[in-house]
């Protein structure tokens, strides 16, 4: 896979440093040094190979973005079709700043067990709550979780039938390893609903999945008490054969300031301690409350 | 799911906001004495700072994504660090042994709501209402009762409303039976502003008929369309002015009330609306076929077809070309007539102005989603962002006239006396509630041809007005 990519890309600076230096070219790297000693236009130059990379003609052609999204939508349904159950801990956390530079100041936190299993069971547990000493309210936060593990908060742009609805670009590609990282940006097409965001999201070419995503909002979804939401970040991790929800991360400011908020909310989610395919008996979620 | 994020972010800020009026009450039972006794320990949240000492760099995806993640980390601070996983597994067993311990959040509860409305034929409409249940769980249950003070009648009505949602699709179930006044507009209508309009200076120019009886309404959505099957039994009988004052003391813009025809309407409505493959577009029909086969008093088929493209030409500029066509054959029922004029159709006629059995509009808009006024704010982002819309539309509607029961335009849509047009402006402003996409906008629209003049009306509601919404939009 390595020699796959490094090849046509010394390939390519060679044959663009080869294009600006004039006068004939023996090889790569005596390419990149001529180009850099005469002072002209240098693109880039390769200083650690010693030998010289006899010339492939690539003919291959590279994936298009289309084949890139139908790969992205078949591996997020696989992903999802191929699992049955999952069980994880989930972490609620919620804090505020006085003001845009102000530190966090912790507000509260859930940490829950949540158990799924196909085709509609779940189950909460709440383990831990936690809330700041100065808070004495009644009101409580609480999460509940869908029965559904498809994780349409990761690729809900990428789903067929999202796709009429957004444009797409490749943004970027980053080589790590022996993988390749594409980096798709995706924007809604229409500017009418402002709690549809744009995005990048980071995919992994090996198995196409999203990694990654990072999310924004063009408008303030509502104006009036939201200045905005200045970042969301959404990761995945990797557990077993399964790429997974890791942390959802949201900071929003506030138009004004809001009673025992202030003028920021951090948000977060984290997953933990997951277990796949374990084979969950249906007499864990006949209990109270769960389905 | 991005919506469901953002309604919690919201709902949190409300609850947590809310906490501040309970700030000085009597302590009540904190739920944190349950869990670990300890007060929460914000040195845990250490920001990651710590990870100097890290190994040198990997190259591996792992090492790829870690480096994103420290990124993410800088940015967000002690809101990002790890949670503390100690206890956690003797808190589960605890948790498991007494499952009654921390009841699990219940999405059932009761819930209260006030019934306000004003219109001149009900007069003042107090009340009140109550909801239980969720409609994607057992289903959502609703009463509303209400007195019309006006002619002292009592309103109300019982409805249970029941979704299944499944990946890729929804089926809705919706019953509701009761007394209402209804507009005669059966298509859509912004009753909240119509009602404040009528309630501030009595600029209410809608009419109203009452309806008792029960419908029932079943769907399935899909990603592109959605299907679904109504069936009507009411009894339908017209009504009356009975509030002549406003707030203002300003007389009555239109005094009286088009009288509905009285019989019990039970008809079937067929509708359909899909988003057209490959294309920004999206069609909507609309069938209704009552008759003497469904021991209905009235005989008629009313077919309403729409169109509308939302067309993005930039990150803020949208572009709506929205149509319809319509017709009512049979009975000419005047509650089941087609009306031009309100915000929803034509800007520059006051709403529900000219009426027929026949319909045809057309709108051409475009919106442009950014701040006008932000070059003159000094922050960046403000509370009231507001926009700017251009439109030019035409319309006419010819046949049976309901107001004076003569058919105006003998040569229908070919007379070019039956066709309006317009031309204006309008400043909207988006709250992104209780929709994302509803708009308040105030419209300056001036006829285009022979018309009354400049006419400036506000409206609440959706930007793809002709159509029904998705339930997924």
């Amino acid at each position: 896979m390595r020699s796959r990519f490094v090849t046509p890309l010394i390939i390519a600076l060679g044959a663009v440093a080869w294009s600006l230096t004039p006068g004939p070219v023996p090889s790569a790297a005596a390419t990149s040094r001529a180009a850099g000693e005469s002072g002209g236009p240098t693109l880039a130059r390769e200083d650690t190979m010693t030998t010289s990379v006899p010339e492939v003609l690539v003919s291959a052609p590279r994936m298009t973005l289309d084949e890139i999204l139908d790969r992205i939508a078949h591996a997020e349904r696989r992903r999802d079709s191929l699992l049955v159950d999952e069980s994880f801990i989930a972490t609620m956390r919620l804090m505020r700043g006085k003001n845009d530079v102000a530190p966090a100041e912790f507000l509260e936190e859930n940490v829950v067990q949540v158990w799924r299993k196909k085709p509609d069971h779940v189950r909460t547990l709440l383990l831990r709550h936690r809330k700041a000493k100065t808070d004495k309210g009644k009101a409580d936060v609480q999460i509940n979780f869908r029965d559904d593990m498809s994780e349409e908060i990761v690729n809900f742009a990428f789903r067929p039938e999202a796709r009429r609805g957004y444009r797409y670009r490749i943004v970027g590609r980053d080589v790590t390893g022996n993988q390749v990282v594409y980096r798709i940006r995706f924007e809604p097409k229409s500017p009418l609903d402002p709690t549809v965001p744009s995005g990048v999201v980071w995919v992994n070419t090996n198995d196409f999945v999203i990694v990654r995503q990072e999310i924004d909002f063009e408008r303030s979804p509502v104006p009036l008490l939201l200045k905005g939401i200045d970042r969301m970040v959404i990761e995945r991790r990797r557990v077993g054969d399964f790429w997974v929800l890791a942390r959802v991360l949201m900071r929003a400011s506030f138009t004004i300031p809001v009673p025992r908020l202030g003028r920021r909310l951090d948000f977060s989610l984290q997953f933990d301690q997951y277990a796949l395919n374990r084979g969950l008996p249906d007499s864990l979620f006949v209990a109270a409350g769960a389905r | 799911m991005i919506r469901t994020v953002l309604a919690a972010l919201l709902a949190v800020t409300l609850a947590v906001a809310a906490r501040a009026d309970a700030q000085d009450a009597p302590a009540t039972p904190d739920t944190s004495a349950r869990t670990a006794p300890a007060t929460p320990d914000t040195s845990a949240y250490t920001a990651p700072a710590a990870r100097a000492d890290a190994p040198a760099p990997d190259t591996t995806l792992g090492g790829y994504l870690r480096t994103l993640a420290d990124s993410s980390d800088a940015y967000f601070g002690a809101i990002a660090a790890p949670t503390d996983t100690a206890g956690l597994d003797s808190a589960r067993i605890e948790a498991l042994e007494h499952p009654r311990m921390w009841p699990p959040f219940s999405p059932n509860r009761l819930s209260y709501f006030p019934v306000l409305a004003f219109n001149r034929v009900d007069g003042p409409v107090l009340g009140g209402g109550v909801g239980y249940g969720r409609a994607t769980r057992m289903g959502h249950f609703e009463g509303r009762l209400a007195t019309a003070t006006g002619p002292n009648l009592t309103l109300g009505r019982l409805s249970y409303e029941k979704r299944l949602v499944r990946p890729g699709s929804t089926w809705g179930f919706r019953a509701l039976g009761g007394r209402r006044t209804m507009t005669m507009d059966r298509d859509p209508v912004d009753a909240e502003l119509s009602a404040l309009r009528a309630f501030l200076n009595g600029a209410d120019r809608k009419h109203y008929l009452r309806r008792d009886g029960v419908e029932a309404r079943i769907f399935r959505e899909g990603g592109a369309h959605r299907l679904g099957l109504a069936y009507r039994d009411m009894l339908e009988s017209p009504r009356t002015t009975t509030a002549t004052w406003n707030l203002f003391d300003r007389p009555l813009l239109v005094p009286g009330n088009l009288a509905a025809w009285t019989g019990r309407a039970r008809e079937i409505e067929f509708e359909a609306l899909a988003r057209v493959p490959h294309t920004p577009a999206v069609v909507q029909l609309l069938h209704v076929n009552s008759g003497r086969g469904l021991s209905s008093t009235f005989d008629y088929r009313r077919t309403l077809v729409s169109g509308a493209i939302d067309v993005g030409l930039s990150r803020s500029i949208s572009w709506l070309p929205q149509a319809e066509l319509g017709r009512l054959d049979g009975d000419p029922v005047p509650q089941q007539s087609f009306y031009l004029g309100g915000p929803s159709r034509l800007r520059s006629l006051g709403g529900e102005s000219l009426g027929g059995a026949r319909i045809a509009f057309a709108r051409s808009e475009w919106l442009y989603l950014r701040d006008i006024l932000g070059f003159a704010r000094r922050q960046g982002r403000s509370a009231m962002p507001i926009h700017l819309g251009v439109f030019a539309a035409t319309g006419a509607v010819w046949g049976r006239d309901p107001y004076t029961g003569v058919t105006p335009h003998a040569d229908g849509w070919r007379d070019g006396a039956s066709w309006r047009s317009e031309a204006g402006f309008s400043l909207l402003y988006q709250p992104g509630l209780p929709q994302p996409t509803d708009f308040v906008r105030i419209h300056f629209a001036w006829p285009l041809g022979p018309g009354d003049g400049s006419r400036i009306s506000m409206s609440f509601g959706r930007a793809m007005d002709l159509l029904r919404p998705f339930e997924r939009d």
